[in-house]
C-alpha cells in the first residue's frame, strides 16, 4: 500500500482515493462545502484546502500519490480558510439561512466583510420548491444533482463572474421549467436557499381547529430516517415513537402510508398480469414516484401510456380516507383534513393535481417533509427519541410489510411479485437480487411458461437512458420500477440534508428489517384492504378501483 | 522575421513524407515549447495524445485575449497558411480526426482570410477537416479546458485537472490544443527553418512605434524599448493584465527566469509600456475591474475576491487605507493567488503583488 | 448541425440580441436543454439578451487604452452625450469595454461593434454627432 505523510504522520492509502478521502478515514478533520460524497467533485468552493508538498491546493479533488508531504493545517491556511468562508458568507443575510449545520463553520467568520447582497425576486409559484437565490453561496450541488444526477435541467449556472447563480432559463419561476419537483437539490443545498415551500402553517392551522378531523399518514420510508433529524444513527426504526410524536402534536389518526401502498401493490400487480395477458402497453412502469411522473409529462407525453394507472399510495389513501373511512366513522368528509409525512417535495405537487379529488375533496390537502416534520417536532419541544412506542390507529395503520418496502428501490417490484406469486402459482424470481441498491438493474421473471425482464432504476439521470432506448424500441424489459430519487424514498427530496448513499443503503436495511419482523408481508393478506374491496371498491380494477384509486396523466412538453 | 516565411505545402509534404513518430522526434528535438505562455514541451504534447487510441481532436487556440497582446492577430492576418499548414501537420501526426481553430469574436474581420487559407488546404488535402469556432467574449476561454467546453457549446468554465485534454478534452476524446504561435512554428521545423531562440512581442502603451516585433529570448529590456521609442520615461512594464508589473530595469535580460525572479510572468509576451506620467493605482482599479468581468464564477477567490480587492484599490484611490486594510489588501492577493481554481484567478493578483512591494508609495494609506 | 456557440452567433447578428423565442425553438430543434442554452448565452459578454439602444458606445480600458487616455475619452462622452456609464437613455449606452486586440493603435472605442482606433477628442465629437 503506497504511503503520505499528513501532517508529520506517515499514513497508508488505497490508491485512488482523495487527500480527504484519506483524511477522513483517518479521522482528520477538513471543512468543506461544495464537496458531496455522491457528487463529482468540483474543487470549486475551495474550502477544503491543503498544503501539499508546499503548495495549497484542494483536498477534494486531488488524489494521494505515494511521497506526498499533507498539511492540513497552519496558520496560513487557516487564514485563508478564514477568508474564503468570510467571502462567502458575505454574500447572504445570515439570519435567513434555514438549517446551518453543514455551514456551522463557515458562519463562524461571517462579518469580516460586509454584505453583498443579491436583490431577486423569490420563486414561490409551485406547490413544491421555494427559491430564494439571494441565500445561494454557490456551491453548486444543486445543479450537479440536477445536470449530472438527474438530468432534468431545470437549473443552470448562468451569468458569470459575481453575478453567477444557479438559474433557470430566462429566470422563470420553477414551474414554467422541466422542473420535476423531485427536490434532490433542495436536498444538498447548505442554506436553504432551495428549500421544500412549507406547509407546516397549514397544518398547524387545520390541527387548531376544532371542526376538523386531522388525520395524517406516514410514508414508508420516513420511520428509518426521521431519527436522523434528532441526531439518532441513520437507519433507526422510530416508528412507535413517530406515533407517539404525532399523536403529540395533536393528530386526530395517526394512519400510515403503508396502508396505501399494499392497496397500489394490489391494484398495481392486477394491472400488471392484465396487460401481460393481453400483451398491451408493455413494458408497464410504476406510478407511485411523483417526480417520475412529471419527468414523463414534461419530457415523453408519447409513452405516458407506459405507466401504470394506478395512482400513488398518498393519493389512495386520501381517497379511500374521504370516502370509506368517512362513510365508516360517520364524519363528513369535508371535516376531514389528509396530512401526509412524506420524504419528498414533489409529494406537495401530486396532492394538488386537478385530478386527486376523486372523492369529491382534495383527497390529501397538506404534505409535510421529512424535515419540516423534524422542523415541526423541534418546535413543540416533542424530543422524539425520548418517547415512548405507540401503535398506528385502526384502520387505515394496518399493513403489511409489502408496504414498508415501498420506500427503497426495489420494494415495489417485490411488493407486486408477491401478490402475483399467490395469483400465478408459478413464479422464479431471484429475490435477493431485488433488495440491492443500484441504479439500474435487470432481473429476469419466469412467469408459468413466460420469461420476462423487469427492469429496476432510480435517478432520472438513469430513467431518461431507458426512456430513450424505450422511445427507439430498443427497450427489452416488460416492467420497470422508477424511484426519481437515488436509492428510492428513502432517498427522497424531503428527507434530512445529511443524506448521502451510504445512509440511504442504512435506511434501506431498515425498511427489510420491519419488512422481515411482520408476519403479514404480502398486501393481499392485509384484512383492511379486504374489508375496503369487500365493502367498497368489489373487484381491483372494477369500475369503482377505476374512480378512486386509478388515475390520468397530461402531456406537459412546452 | 520568420513568422512571415510563406510555408507554400513544403512543410506538410515533408511531414507526410516521414512517420508520425518522427514528425514528433523533430519536434522535440527543435526543442518548441508552448507559446500561450505555459511553455509546455509541444514535442510531448503531441506524443501524449499520440500514444492514446480511438477518435481524436486538435484545437488551436487563437483566442488571444490577454490585454496588450496581439501577436497571434499578426500571423492571423499577415500568413495564416502557416497555422493552417502546421494544423494539419498537427491533425495528421496524432490522428486527429478533426481540427479547430477557435478565434475571438473581435478577430471576426480575419475570418475570411483564414477561411480562404482553410479551403486551400483542404482542397489539396481532402483527407483533413477543420472548422473555425468564434468565441463571444470571454478572456477565460483562453484556458485549454474552458475552450473545449465552449467547443461544446457550454460557458468557458474550466474543468479540473487532471485528466488533462491529452487524455480527455472534447467530447471526452484526447485532444491536443496549441496556441496560434506555437502551430505556426510547425511548418518551419519541418521545413528546417526554425529559430528556437525567437519569440513574437506585442508591444504597446506609452510608445511612438507599437506593434509586433520578433526578438531572441535573452535580449535586453532596453533594446527592446529603443525599437519601441517610448513617449516620456518608464515608470514600469505590464506583462498583459496577467503577468505582473514590472519596475523598469533597462539591464534586465528578457527570458522566463529573470523575469520570474522579480515575480513577474514573461507570459505571451506583451509588453504594455507605462510612463511616469501614469498612476499605476489607477491602471490597477482597471486591471481588477478586467478580472472580475473575465472571472468565470467557479471558485470563490477569482469570483468573490477580486470585488474586494477592487473595494480596496477605491478606497486607496479616494481616501486611502488604514492598516488593516492595506494588510487586509495583501491578504486577499496572496489568497487568490494561492487557492484560485485556474490560471485566470491566480494571475489575476500578480500586479498588485508586484505593486505592493515595488512601488508601496502609489497605494495611499491613512496616517 | 452546427455548434451552440455558432448558432447564438447567428441570432446575435440577425436580431442585434438573443429573442427568448428563438432560444426556445433553438432547444427544440438542437435538444439542448434551455438552461443549458440560456447559461451560455448569459456568460459571454458578446451574446445580449434584450434588445440594446441604438447606440452602444464601448471604451476600452485596458493599460494600453488608459495609458493613451482611454479616461479622458470616457469623461467627454459622458459630458458630450449628458451619458453615465452602464446607465443607459433613449438612444445611447456607454460601457467599458475589455481588451479587443487592437492596443497598437490605442485608444480604441466601438460604436455598434464597429471599432474605431487612434481615437481622440476631434474624432469622436463627429463621431457622435449622430448619437445626441
Amino acid at each position: 500500500m503506497p504511503e503520505i505523510k499528513i501532517n508529520g504522520k506517515k499514513i497508508k492509502f488505497e490508491e485512488g482515493k482523495t487527500i480527504l478521502d484519506v483524511c477522513r478515514k483517518n479521522n482528520i478533520k477538513i471543512p468543506t462545502l461544495c464537496y458531496h460524497p455522491d457528487l463529482k467533485a468540483e474543487g470549486k468552493c475551495r474550502q477544503c484546502i491543503v498544503e501539499v508538498n508546499g503548495k495549497i491546493m484542494t483536498s477534494c479533488n486531488t488524489q494521494a500519490k505515494e511521497g506526498m508531504n499533507i498539511i492540513t493545517e497552519n496558520e496560513k491556511i487557516k487564514k485563508y480558510r478564514k477568508i474564503n468562508a468570510a467571502l462567502l458568507m458575505s454574500r447572504v443575510k445570515t439570519k435567513d439561512i434555514l438549517e446551518t449545520e453543514d455551514i456551522e463553520e463557515l458562519m463562524e467568520h461571517d462579518g469580516l466583510f460586509e454584505n453583498k447582497l443579491r436583490n431577486l425576486p423569490i420563486d414561490n409559484k409551485n406547490p413544491a420548491i421555494e427559491r430564494n437565490i439571494n441565500l445561494c453561496i454557490n456551491c453548486g450541488k444543486c445543479i450537479r444533482k440536477c445536470h449530472d444526477v438527474q438530468s432534468v435541467d431545470a437549473i443552470y449556472p448562468a451569468f458569470k463572474g459575481i453575478e453567477t447563480i444557479a438559474a433557470t432559463p430566462f429566470l422563470c419561476p420553477l414551474d414554467q421549467t422541466v422542473c420535476t419537483y423531485c427536490g434532490q437539490c433542495s436536498l444538498v443545498c447548505p442554506t436553504g436557499a432551495i428549500r421544500e415551500k412549507s406547509s407546516i402553517r397549514d397544518v398547524e392551522k387545520a390541527l387548531k381547529d376544532e371542526g376538523k378531523h386531522v388525520i395524517i399518514q406516514t410514508a414508508p420510508s420516513m420511520r428509518a430516517s426521521l431519527g436522523e433529524e434528532f441526531g439518532l444513527k441513520p437507519g433507526s426504526l422510530i416508528t412507535g415513537k413517530m406515533v407517539t410524536a404525532l399523536k403529540k402534536l395533536g393528530f386526530n389518526r395517526v394512519f400510515d402510508t403503508d396502508f396505501g401502498a399494499d392497496m397500489t401493490t394490489y391494484e398495481e400487480a392486477h394491472e400488471l398480469m392484465e396487460r401481460i395477458e393481453k400483451n398491451k402497453n408493455l413494458p408497464m412502469t410504476t406510478s407511485c414516484c411523483p417526480a417520475w411522473i412529471v419527468f414523463m409529462e414534461k419530457n415523453y407525453p408519447e409513452l405516458l401510456n407506459h405507466i401504470s394507472t394506478c395512482k400513488s399510495p398518498q393519493q389512495m389513501f386520501g381517497a379511500i380516507a374521504k370516502t370509506y373511512y368517512a362513510k365508516l366513522h360517520n364524519i363528513d368528509p369535508k371535516n376531514i383534513v389528509v396530512v401526509s409525512a412524506m420524504p419528498c417535495t414533489a409529494k406537495k405537487f401530486e396532492c394538488e393535481r386537478r385530478e386527486m379529488r376523486s372523492s369529491g375533496f382534495k383527497d390529501v390537502d397538506y404534505v409535510l417533509t421529512t424535515r419540516e416534520l423534524g422542523r415541526m417536532l423541534k418546535q413543540n419541544n416533542i424530543n422524539l427519541p425520548s418517547l415512548n412506542d405507540s401503535e398506528f390507529d385502526k384502520p387505515l395503520g394496518i399493513s403489511s410489510g409489502s408496504g414498508a418496502i415501498f420506500g427503497t428501490t426495489g420494494g415495489v417490484t417485490q411488493a407486486v411479485l408477491r401478490v402475483i406469486e399467490w395469483k400465478m402459482k408459478s413464479m422464479d424470481v431471484e429475490w435477493e437480487e431485488l433488495k440491492k441498491v443500484e441504479g439500474i438493474r435487470q432481473i429476469k421473471l419466469k412467469l408459468g411458461d413466460k420469461e420476462l425482464l423487469l427492469g429496476i432504476i432510480y435517478g432520472l439521470g438513469n430513467a431518461r437512458k431507458v426512456m430513450e432506448d424505450l422511445k427507439k424500441g430498443k427497450c427489452r424489459y416488460d416492467f420497470i420500477e422508477v424511484m426519481a430519487c437515488p436509492g428510492g424514498c428513502i432517498g427522497g427530496g424531503g428527507q434530512p440534508k445529511s443524506t448521502d448513499m451510504d445512509i440511504v443503503k442504512k435506511r434501506s436495511l431498515a425498511l427489510y428489517r420491519q419488512d422481515e419482523k411482520l408476519e403479514m408481508r404480502k398486501a393481499h393478506e392485509n384484512p383492511v384492504l379486504k374489508e375496503v374491496y369487500d365493502n367498497f371498491l368489489g373487484e381491483p380494477l372494477s369500475k369503482k378501483a377505476h374512480k378512486y384509486l386509478h388515475t390520468r396523466y397530461f402531456n406537459r412538453k412546452k | 522575421m520568420q513568422i512571415e516565411k510563406k510555408p507554400n505545402f513544403k512543410g506538410i509534404e515533408n511531414a507526410l513524407k516521414i512517420s508520425p513518430e518522427a514528425v514528433i522526434d523533430k519536434i522535440k528535438l527543435s526543442k518548441l515549447t508552448g507559446r500561450g505562455g505555459a511553455c509546455f514541451p509541444t514535442g510531448k504534447k503531441w506524443e501524449i495524445a499520440s500514444a492514446n487510441q480511438g477518435e481524436k481532436f486538435f484545437i488551436i487556440n487563437a483566442d488571444e485575449s490577454e490585454p496588450g497582446n496581439f501577436k497571434d492577430q499578426y500571423i492571423l492576418k499577415n500568413n495564416p497558411d502557416l497555422i493552417i499548414e502546421g494544423l494539419l501537420i498537427g491533425c495528421h501526426t496524432v490522428n486527429a480526426k478533426k481540427g479547430f481553430i477557435y478565434i475571438r469574436d473581435e478577430y471576426k474581420d480575419l475570418i475570411k482570410n483564414l477561411q480562404d487559407s482553410v479551403n486551400k488546404y483542404i482542397k489539396k488535402y481532402p483527407q483533413f477537416d477543420i472548422e473555425i469556432i468564434l468565441g463571444a467574449g470571454a478572456y477565460v476561454c483562453g484556458e485549454e479546458t474552458a475552450i473545449i467546453e465552449s467547443i461544446e457549446g457550454f460557458p468557458g468554465i474550466p474543468r479540473m485537472k487532471p485528466p488533462y485534454p491529452g487524455e480527455k478534452g472534447f467530447q471526452g476524446k484526447p485532444t491536443v490544443i496549441n496556441n496560434a504561435e506555437t502551430i505556426a512554428m510547425i511548418p518551419l521545423i519541418m521545413n528546417n527553418e526554425f529559430n528556437p531562440e525567437l519569440r513574437l512581442f506585442s508591444l504597446s502603451g506609452n510608445v511612438k512605434k507599437p506593434g509586433v516585433y520578433e526578438f531572441p529570448l535573452g535580449i535586453k529590456l532596453k533594446e527592446i524599448m529603443e525599437k519601441a521609442e517610448p513617449e516620456g520615461k518608464i515608470k514600469s512594464i505590464f506583462m498583459g493584465a496577467s503577468g505582473g508589473c514590472l519596475k523598469y530595469d533597462p539591464e534586465i535580460k528578457v527570458t522566463q527566469e529573470a523575469f520570474r525572479e522579480k515575480n513577474v510572468c514573461l507570459g505571451s509576451r506583451g509588453i504594455i509600456v507605462i510612463n511616469e506620467n501614469q498612476s499605476l493605482i489607477r491602471m490597477l482599479k482597471y486591471i481588477t475591474e478586467f478580472f472580475i468581468h473575465e472571472s468565470c464564477g467557479k471558485c470563490t477567490p477569482c469570483r468573490e475576491g477580486n470585488a474586494r480587492i477592487l473595494e480596496l484599490i477605491e478606497k486607496s484611490i479616494e481616501k486611502g487605507l488604514t492598516k488593516e486594510e492595506h494588510e487586509r489588501l495583501n491578504d486577499l492577493a496572496n489568497y487568490i493567488k494561492e487557492c484560485s481554481f485556474c490560471g485566470l484567478g491566480m494571475s489575476s493578483t500578480t500586479a498588485l503583488l508586484n505593486i505592493l512591494k515595488e512601488f508601496k508609495e502609489e497605494i495611499k494609506c491613512l496616517k | 448541425m452546427k455548434r451552440l456557440l455558432m448558432e447564438l452567433h447567428a441570432l446575435q447578428d440577425k436580431y442585434g440580441f438573443l429573442p427568448k423565442k428563438r432560444l426556445e425553438k433553438l432547444s427544440k430543434k438542437t435538444n439542448i436543454p434551455l438552461a443549458i442554452i440560456y447559461s451560455t448565452a448569459t456568460f459571454y459578454s458578446g451574446f445580449e439578451l434584450e434588445k440594446q439602444p441604438k447606440y452602444v458606445i464601448g471604451v476600452v480600458t485596458c493599460p494600453s487604452c488608459i495609458a493613451n487616455g482611454a479616461l479622458e475619452l470616457i469623461e467627454y462622452i459622458e459630458k458630450t452625450l449628458n451619458l453615465e456609464i452602464n446607465n443607459p437613455n433613449k438612444k445611447c449606452l456607454l460601457l467599458k469595454l475589455q481588451c479587443i486586440g487592437r492596443c497598437y493603435d490605442a485608444p480604441v472605442i466601438t460604436i455598434n461593434k464597429k471599432i474605431y482606433t487612434k481615437m481622440n477628442k476631434e474624432k469622436l465629437s463627429d463621431l457622435l454627432k449622430k448619437c445626441r
